[in-house]
């Protein structure tokens, strides 16, 4: 969808290069703003008209910062992590046709001049871009590119159905909640329709609090349209009146950007009184939370918005009595994008993906120890092996996978030879993990899975709203065994207890934080408790991780006597003269590992 | 009203009564710790848990339906309720020889029946402020043994001798042996009585007494 | 520590053994206690005076007040403390009503089967546990607990005893005079098999059951009314020694003569000057007195009479008793060491503690005899003298008719509840 090479759009004026330069959280983070600077200096020096287009993102944030250049008789063309000094020369080449250092052209035709088309490029191939279609190729503040793309086509649909009928649809396209439960989207949304009440809400989960997850925000700051779309649909579904979208303070693009969706959409008529001319009254707010992982719980979340902010007991379920007592659905940023697709495109384009279980597709974010980072949308249902290698490339040279995190501190870790396990909602169940919110952390054998587990447990532990005792007491507990087993300390009875103690406070916490927190721990002892064993039993870390049972020495073949790493000790324990081989006090070394970072010739090693 | 199971026996409740309403009026009891009737059931101690229909729920606040059978008491329950208190206790800080609640702990009821140790002879004792024997310089061992005994020596103005077997909280010796028992005992008494029926403590207890005196024993 | 095996091990309780070995005319019987060592003498070594009675209480549950009482009174002994008249009568009566206790059980439940009842009969068994019960009570209100009592320490009480305490063990002790009658009519109806004491030497308490031990110090009587004054000498009077094969050690008089002490001792030695006696008990005593002394399965009538004596004592002691203010003497601080004597009536006989101290006031020496060492020579001699009488006659052609009759002498003597039942081998 280019709009150079659109035709029959009407009578504008079309330039001759457009410069497409995605701003969303990640590309600034890389550095976007700085390439706009310079491209616009650019483009001034070389005396160009063209329209330079923000757009959100795609995903494929090795890549960052990017940008792509369209023009008449030329293809768009994609350039990846560019330096804002290179901008010049890439515009000039590519006016004159030149198109060398360019990633990958996004048209249809084989590869132009020797450069790749984005399909044939694995990370794009294997991908079905079904909610993420638009991400990085329109302009998120611009509703008339949105609908452009049959933005709100799916809405007008929706209006002309009754109520029943739009829930009927989802039940049959066997939507579940991507948030993380996997919930049947209908049900929900039936609950709350055939509750009787004078004010209803629907609310958009924006909180994503999982570490390393980002595919919402992605989402959000890309295509934010595509959210409110669905959940007006939603709204409408169900008899709200009012909706909300929740978003936490740490992501305030995001925020912004929805802002901007949603005072777009009332000006065109989609929010407000009598909706496209139905009685359908609706309006949207987006709340700015303080930002807390247990938020992207249901309760919590509507806690939050009432002022309380902790998780209450269910029953009584938000579709029954949830805001302000009032009944009130609360979605995900991706099931609501799905909602609005599936309307705009039908069910079949939908359901003809995912397995017998869970239909459609996910957007997984895939992180850690891999050559390309970024969110990848596939079907339900792929391997994770084909998620971690063909899509991302694999870990890098001289590393090898050792287990993949799947579901955040809520997830557990599959072990490296069960990486042909699908990704399902059942079968991740069924192996210790869950699929969560579509966060893949790719742990490689220079990490250690005691670490790992102590990570996500103190994590959970910071996070924990301290309502009810097993999450507030038993979660510090099993941090506490873990720093044991860290330090070489523990016993096998620890490890016996961390298991015990895991399970029961999986089956007595109120709420999904204390109910999955033990997780990480549980499954890591399941996969890898050799791993476990070794430091209770040899005090010893096999991945050399764990600070306490690690020691560092100085090679003493190798040492070449440059002093660098003693001028660089922080407490001083290395020592030793000009020419010769330097020593390491092990009594004061604080295993801090700058060390080994500075010495030019490796002769740090850890032991 | 609707019909419910509560360890298999039929009971009729109103429609909006809680699990916990079900239980009592089929003549069981659930251990409770926060629940307030009428007042409070925001179920944050979870020691209320029972099965429904195979789910773990904390019975003071889930609602009953039609059909629901409720489970009181089997060892998983159990098992969680008394996770529960550990859990409870190992963050409490255990001073019962100064505590208001001493003599009427709600917490030393609920590990009796739940079968928890962990707090001293101290909770059951009725004796406070100048009556209570440790403040009067004897050698009382109540800090520091297993409460269930109902103190029924101190409550008689004799010494407690330790008889019911030692606390194993490292915790709560030091706290009892820094703040409680340093002015008021002559620690060497204190040591020739643990060495009674305590003479084979653990190594940590072993080590805190030997450092407060200088009696081998 | 190490364990010696000489005169420092006191040995009571567990199993014991009876070994019948007949030889033609001859007949030896050995008594055998089959518990291994408990070391109490030494494991009261080098603990402060305070500690000892509550180590010695645990010698045994079911007279842990006669061992918590005879420590305290050693104890005061060698300390030179004396305690008021109100503290002895309170222990006393705690003493007492162990003994009642324990005759109750014992005569109850290991005797009446002997002759024919079975437990299951409804009717006795439920008044027995009915008197236990309220005995339970009466120890727990004046003891501070059931057995190993912690209320009265060596110079005195720990606590005030109130006067409604005392009135609430009145009341309790006087709900079951009617069942102890009842007892006693189904007792004194059994009848016993016929023997002659062989041995009838009777040593016990001067003065005992009914009063409290006099403040001049404890006097024995045996049966030639000689008196002795138990202090240091009481090694001289009560020999033990190692006799035969046999892990326990037997006791003599004076080293020759082979004694009994208990009920039936209690109640031989008893003069007849015991005042406010009632017709009854005072008709009872002067009627079995001669069986006393005769047959020592006569102590089964012994013990069901001194119950009802103590019972009739009690309620006359504890009402007139006036707790006023119990006072409590601590030990001075110039003491520079010691010993002490502590002697009482057990339910089973004579218990004798003594302890040497040292001018920290911790023990150094401590010695312990008990009642069953001290008559468990008698049980032999005394089933010599029954299976000869046996072999003379038709019943002595059925092994297992001698063995049940020697079983139930035995348990006539209660050695101690866990060894009357015991294991009978014969060797022929």
């Amino acid at each position: 969808m280019s709009e150079a090479l659109e035709l029959g759009s009407g009578t504008r004026k079309i330039s001759e290069l457009i410069v497409r330069v995605p701003l969303a959280s990640c590309t600034l983070a890389a550095g976007a703003s700085k390439v706009l600077e310079s491209i616009e200096k650019a483009l001034g020096k070389l005396g160009l008209e063209a329209r330079v287009k923000k757009t959100g993102c795609m995903g494929l944030c090795y890549l960052d910062p990017w940008i792509e250049l369209e023009s008449r008789g030329l293809p768009p063309t994609i350039y990846a992590n560019v330096k804002p000094e290179q901008a010049e020369g890439i515009i000039r080449r590519y006016v004159e046709g030149d198109l060398s250092g360019a990633l990958a052209v996004r048209s249809e035709a084989s590869g132009f001049k020797g450069v790749p088309t984005l399909n044939s490029l694995p990370e794009w191939r294997l991908q079905v871009r079904y909610v993420s279609r638009n991400c990085g190729f329109i302009d998120p503040e611009s509703i008339e590119d949105y609908l452009r793309t049959g933005g709100y086509s799916g809405l007008k649909k929706a209006l002309k159905l009754g109520r029943e009928e739009v829930i009927e649809i989802v039940r049959k396209s066997g939507l579940r909640g991507r948030g993380g439960a996997g919930f049947p989207t209908w049900y929900k949304w039936r609950v709350a329709y055939e509750q009787r009440s004078d004010v209803k809400y629907v609310i958009c989960n924006g909180d994503e609090g999982d570490p390393g997850a980002f595919m919402n925000r992605l989402l959000a700051e890309s295509d934010p349209h595509r959210v409110l779309e669905g959940l007006i649909i939603a709204g409408y579904a169900i008899g709200a009146s009012r909706g909300y979208i929740f978003v936490r303070a740490e992501k305030p693009l995001m925020a912004d950007r929805l802002e901007v969706a949603v005072r777009q959409a009332r000006d065109y008529g989609f929010l407000g009184e009598k909706i496209l001319g139905t009685d359908f009254s609706f309006d949207v707010e987006v709340y700015r939370s303080a930002g807390a992982f247990v938020c992207g719980e249901e309760t919590a979340l509507i806690a939050a918005i009432e002022g309380r902010s902790r998780p209450r007991q269910r029953p009584p379920y938000p579709a029954t009595s949830g805001l302000w007592g009032k009944p009130t659905v609360i979605n995900n940023v991706e099931t609501l994008a799905h909602v609005a697709t599936i309307f705009q495109t039908g069910l079949d384009e939908f359901t003809k993906y995912g397995t017998e279980r869970s239909k459609g597709t996910k957007m997984f974010c895939v992180t850690g120890s891999v050559r390309k980072t970024g969110v990848y949308e596939v079907p339900i249902g792929t391997k994770i092996r084909t998620l971690v290698y063909e899509l991302a490339g694999g870990p890098p040279d001289g590393r090898s996978v050792k287990a993949v995190q799947v579901g955040g501190p809520s997830g557990g870790c599959i072990p490296a030879d069960l990486l042909d396990l699908e990704l399902d909602y059942e079968t991740l169940q069924s192996y210790g993990a869950i699929m969560g919110s579509g966060g893949l952390v790719v742990i490689d054998n220079t990490n250690c899975m005691v670490d790992v587990a102590k990570y996500f447990i103190t994590f959970t532990l910071a996070e924990s709203c301290g309502k009810c005792l097993p999450c507030r007491v038993g979660v510090k507990v099993l941090g506490d065994i873990l720093e044991k087993v860290a330090s070489g300390t523990a016993t096998l009875e620890d490890l016996e207890l961390l298991r015990e103690l895991g399970e029961s406070i999986m089956r007595s916490s109120l709420c999904a934080l204390g109910g999955t927190a033990p997780n990480p721990v549980l499954s890591t002892l399941r996969y890898f408790k050799n791993e476990y064993e070794e430091h209770v039993v040899m005090r010893r870390c096999p991945a050399k991780v764990c600070s306490r049972l690690v020691t560092y020495e100085i090679d003493p073949a190798r040492c070449r006597g440059c002093g660098q790493c003693a001028k660089n000790c922080p407490v001083s324990a290395i020592s030793g003269q000009p020419g010769k081989a330097f020593k390491i006090d092990t009594s004061r070394c604080t295993k801090c590992g700058q060390c080994l970072i500075i010495c030019p010739f490796g002769a740090v090693v850890k032991g | 009203m609707v019909k419910v199971y509560v360890n298999n026996n039929e009971v009729e409740v109103s429609q909006d009564a809680l699990v916990i309403d079900a239980v009592e009026k089929a003549g069981y009891e659930v251990p409770t710790l926060c629940y307030l009737k009428g007042l409070f059931n925001e179920a944050t101690c979870r020691i209320c848990v029972v099965k429904v229909n195979g789910k773990v729920v904390p019975s003071c606040r889930f609602p009953v339906f039609e059909g629901a059978r409720i489970i009181v008491d089997d060892s998983e329950l159990r098992r969680l309720r008394r996770v529960n208190l550990e859990l409870l206790l190992a963050t409490h800080e255990i001073k019962c020889w100064s505590c208001v609640r001493k003599g009427m702990c709600e917490l030393l009821s609920l590990s009796k029946r739940l079968g928890v140790e962990g707090i001293p002879v101290c909770s059951e004792c009725p004796l406070r402020g100048r009556s209570c024997l440790v403040l009067k310089g004897f050698p009382c061992l109540g800090p520091l043994t297993v409460a269930g005994c109902d103190a029924e020596c101190p409550r008689r103005g004799s010494p407690c001798i330790g008889c019911r077997g030692y606390i194993m909280s490292e915790d709560v010796w030091v706290r009892a042996l820094e703040e409680f028992y340093k002015d008021n005992v002559s620690l060497n008494e204190l040591k020739s009585l643990i060495s009674f029926f305590w003479s084979y403590l653990p190594q940590n207890l072993y080590r805190l007494v030997r450092e407060v005196s200088n009696v081998e024993y | 520590m190490s364990i010696k095996l000489t005169s420092e091990v006191v040995r009571v309780a567990g199993e014991s053994e009876i070994l019948v070995s007949i030889d033609g005319e001859r007949v030896k019987v050995e008594y055998d206690s089959l518990a291994s060592p408990r070391s109490f003498e030494s494991l009261v070594t080098g603990r402060k005076y305070w500690e000892v009675p509550y180590v010695v209480s645990r010698v045994c549950g079911v007279c842990s007040h006669a061992h918590f009482w005879a420590s305290n009174l050693a104890i005061e002994s060698a300390l030179g403390i004396k305690v008021d008249e109100a503290t002895s009568t309170l222990r006393d009566a705690c003493n007492k009503l162990q003994i009642l206790q324990n005759h109750v059980i014992h005569l109850g439940f290991l005797v009446l089967p002997d002759y024919g009842y079975s437990v299951g009969n409804d009717k006795y068994v439920s008044t027995l546990l009915k008197v236990n019960r309220v005995v339970n009570e009466a120890l727990r209100l004046l003891g501070g607990r059931l057995t190993n009592p912690n209320v009265y320490v060596p110079g005195g009480f720990t606590e005030d005893l109130k006067q409604p305490v005392i009135k609430r063990v009145v009341n309790l002790l006087g709900s079951v005079g009617n069942d102890l009658r009842e007892l006693a009519n189904i007792i004194l109806s059994i009848e016993l098999p016929e023997l002659e004491d062989p041995s009838p030497e009777y040593v016990s308490l001067r003065n005992s059951p009914s009063v409290t031990v006099p403040v001049e110090g404890p006097y024995i009587i045996d049966s030639s009314k000689n008196t002795y004054t138990v202090y240091e000498n009481y090694r001289e009077i009560f020999v033990e020694r190692y006799l035969d094969l046999s892990t326990s050690k037997k006791c003599l008089m004076n080293g020759e003569k082979v004694f009994h002490t208990g009920a039936r001792a209690r109640l031989i030695n008893y003069l007849k000057g015991g005042s406010g006696l009632s017709s009854e008990l005072r008709y009872l005593i002067a009627r079995y007195e001669p069986l006393f002394k005769k047959n020592p399965f006569s102590n089964i009538y012994a013990k069901i009479i001194e119950s009802l004596l103590i019972y009739e004592n009690l309620l006359q002691t504890l009402s007139s008793l006036d707790t006023g203010k119990l006072s409590r003497v601590r030990p001075g601080n110039s003491f520079s060491g010691g010993f002490g004597v502590g002697v009482v009536e057990a339910p089973r006989g004579l218990l004798i503690h003594y302890y040497e101290l040292n001018p920290e006031m911790r023990v150094i020496k401590a010695d312990i005899i008990t009642p069953t060492v001290m008559f468990s020579k008698h049980i032999e001699v005394s089933s010599e003298a029954l299976i000869k009488g046996l072999l003379a006659s038709e019943e002595g052609r059925d092994e297992s008719l001698v063995k049940r009759f020697v079983e139930a002498l035995v348990r006539a003597y209660d050695p101690c509840i866990p060894c009357a039942v015991h294991v009978i081998k014969m060797k022929r």
